[in-house]
């Protein structure tokens, strides 16, 4: 037996496997894989629709995998939570170490021994060099640190040490994103409501569920409009709003798509419309030269006089192509599927027959729209905020803060003049690093001049 | 009138990508030099053409941005790739890698330009009338630019290291595979800030129109599946030290993902994204 197996050490193990650069690569490419899945296979049917579509077996072992609902399924969820894991450990491991760093005073141990990149040659002359020197490494390199070593005059630099929190804020960045989106799938919820313009509800529709849930106000649909552009394609879809309590309008507003309109932490977007019949519909329905006046409920099968044919209204419009008022029929007579047809107001001259023999014409019909609204609410969307906000600043720090050494050496040379030798390196933005370097080069060289 | 403009920018860029690859045959710098002219040329029509596009758009008095359909995205997909070839990498656009960026912009607008696309300029639908439509659009496509060019270094890196010949002879049109990595790099980490940044306005925008800031439709999905790729690529060589070949292949791999999320996702998943069909 050797140590290695003790229960300490392998709980040491774990530990940093849980938050190894391997794993959170393994989780990464995953995530990936299970995302593709979930856009491959189709999402949120029923148990038959993958029996019929797969085929018993397949069909079976993919509701099973919970590859239906990929993305709530809790295999995804536990990947998520990994990652979620493998960020938290990987990055309070690591931050100690970095935040030494970024503190730390330059130590010039450290920097001497950077690759040489530059040398040049000052003239003697009667004035101290070093005033002169300190003033053009700050201009390029920024602060500097003296550094004196015998007759030897060493100026450090370390440029973009803020860099290193980047990696650390992008990461603060992912667990508040994800974390955002565990608390809206746990405390959050959406509905959905239908009002008839005039109408007034006071609850919500939840999309798989049989009750619905109550709210403490009631929100009222006082007009809903489609505004067109000049050519008549839609430009807008407004619904008016109010929102009563106790018989009382307290707040009024007008959700828009891409406007929503918040109220009690709600949100309410404008989803969808419909038309909905506002009184009665009659119609004149005739059999041979038998016509009789006759009102028919909307979405209902009616029988007609006789008792053979039935109808009924699948939809209305409030103005159909430019005809004015319209309904679309289902017209069963007999055996046989039944016929489905518009019958509209006022028919222009060639418009097609109706299969017969009763014959509709439509009397009567006033209609208002319905608006369909979808009522949502997230207590996580400010963590994600917070998530996307932060991320901006954690990009910057880390993929465009370059960060270099810089260690420049001041010494007395033979003749009487002075040798400057510039060592730096910049591992992962050597353009930026070259640049910088061009600019160190002419100004040092300029600054020899007398 | 600006498709006229278009048709001029797609002949120069296919000039230019003629040029670029003889240049890099016969080893021509002069023709190099004038190929590489001529894509600046055209990118200058390029913008012209959609300036132009635009206004027109508001002469009809629907006034929007040209980025609104599939023929819009294409015009501007190419628009973007010189774009970034030209501001960002513009010492590297020569010889073959420039060839290859030439013959892709000159291949997006061909692909425009082809019947069956419908160049109208039609009105904005309710749905994209938000002032998030052009910045979202605009680090999209800046973000697929900047990972065309990757995988345009990537594959240069994956040719020159499967030549037999180990080292170069003088006047070698392919850059040496450090450097090709080094733009691998650089490229994907500009691709990766845009992506994320096109992720994040869109997830804005979502709120507002759909009511979630993600609901895995599956652009969103293919996006963040892209994202995720080239993720792992950076902490592969930023934290593991993952450089040449492999680094190489991921990025071929996070380009094939990138194409997806921009064709394979219009043509074949159906969802909220559908505007480019």
């Amino acid at each position: 037996m050797t140590a290695d197996q003790s229960p300490q050490n392998l709980l040491q193990k774990w530990w940093s496997n849980l938050s190894s650069i391997r794993l959170a690569l393994i989780l990464l490419l995953l995530l990936a894989g299970a995302s593709l899945i979930g856009t491959l296979l189709p999402q949120g049917e029923k148990y038959a629709f993958y029996l019929s579509r797969f085929g018993p077996r397949l069909g079976k072992l993919i509701w099973w995998l919970g590859l239906g609902t990929v993305y709530q399924s809790p295999w995804f969820l536990a990947l998520l939570g990994l990652l979620l894991v493998n960020l938290i450990v990987c990055s309070s491991r690591r931050l100690p170490d970095t935040l030494r760093r970024v503190k730390q005073p330059l130590q010039l141990d450290r920097y001497q021994n950077l690759p040489a990149r530059l040398e040049v040659h000052w003239p003697a002359e009667p004035t101290d060099p070093r005033p002169r020197l300190e003033s053009c490494l700050r201009q390029v390199l920024g602060p500097i640190k003296v550094h004196p070593e015998g007759e030897t005059h060493w100026y450090l630099s370390l440029r973009g040490r803020r860099g290193y929190l980047g990696p650390y804020l992008i990461h603060l960045s992912i667990v508040l994103i994800i974390l955002g989106g565990l608390i809206g799938m746990i405390w959050g919820f959406q509905g959905h409501v239908l009002i008839a313009e005039g109408d007034a509800v006071n609850h919500l529709d939840l999309p798989g569920h049989q009750e619905s849930r109550p709210l403490d106000f009631s929100v009222q649909l006082n007009k809903f409009q489609v505004l067109s552009y000049p050519d008549g394609t839609p430009r807008e879809y407004r619904s008016d709003l109010s929102f009563i309590q106790a018989g009382q309008e307290i707040f009024k507003g007008i959700s828009r798509v891409n406007e929503p309109l918040k109220f009690g932490g709600l949100t309410f977007y404008q989803a969808s419309y419909q038309t909905v019949p506002a009184g009665p519909i009659r119609l004149n329905v005739c059999h041979g030269n038998l016509c009789t006046p006759m009102e028919v409920p909307w979405r209902t099968k009616v029988d007609l006089p006789g008792g053979e044919a039935s109808v009924m209204i699948l939809r209305i419009e409030k103005d159909f192509q430019g005809l004015g008022p319209a309904l679309l029929m289902a017209y069963k007579n007999g055996p046989g599927h039944p016929a489905i047809f518009w019958v509209v107001q006022n028919p222009p001259e060639d418009m097609e027959d109706q299969p017969g023999p009763h014959r509709f014409t439509l009397a009567e019909m006033r209609t208002r729209y319905a608006s369909g609204l979808m009522v949502k609410k997230d207590p996580g969307v400010w963590w994600a905020y917070a998530g996307f906000i932060l991320l901006l600043p954690g990009f910057w720090l880390a993929f465009f803060t370059p960060r270099q050494r810089w260690a420049v050496a001041l010494q007395p040379d033979s003749p009487g003049g002075w040798r400057i030798q510039v060592n730096g390196s910049g591992v992962r933005h050597q353009e930026a690093f070259q640049r910088r370097l061009t600019r160190l080069q002419s100004r040092l060289e300029k600054g020899a001049g007398p | 009138m600006s498709a006229h403009l278009l048709g001029l920018v797609t002949i120069i860029y296919f000039a230019a990508a003629l040029f670029l690859l003889i240049g890099a045959i016969f080893h021509r710098p002069r023709l190099e030099g004038l190929a590489r002219g001529a894509l600046v040329l055209g990118w200058g029509g390029h913008t012209g053409a959609l300036l132009y596009r635009w206004i027109e758009s508001y002469q009809l008095g629907i006034g929007h941005a040209p980025l609104s359909n599939f023929y819009e995205s294409l015009i501007f997909c190419s628009w973007s790739l010189v774009c970034i070839a030209c501001l960002v990498f513009w010492r590297q656009i020569r010889s073959y890698l420039g060839a290859l960026i030439a013959t892709l912009a000159f291949l997006l607008l061909a692909y425009a330009s082809l019947g069956g696309i419908d160049s109208q300029i039609t009105p904005l639908i309710p749905a994209l009338r938000s002032n998030w439509l052009e910045i979202h659009v605009i680090t999209c496509f800046l973000s697929y630019a900047a990972f065309a060019l990757g995988f345009g270094a990537a594959l240069l890196y994956l040719i020159r290291t499967r030549q037999s010949r180990p080292h170069s002879c003088k006047g070698d049109p392919l850059p040496p595979p450090a450097e090709l990595d080094r733009l691998i790099y650089r490229t994907i980490m500009i691709g990766f800030f845009m992506l994320t940044l096109g992720i994040l306005t869109g997830a804005v925008w979502a709120e507002a129109a759909w009511g979630s800031y993600w609901s895995w439709d599956p652009k969103e999905t293919w996006s963040l599946i892209t994202w995720l790729i080239y993720a792992a690529l950076l902490h592969a060589r930023l934290v593991r030290g993952w450089q040449g070949k492999r680094i190489a292949l991921l990025a071929v791999v996070g380009f094939l993902a990138v194409l997806f999320t921009y064709f394979g996702v219009s043509f074949l998943l159906p969802g909220l994204h559908a505007y480019l069909t």
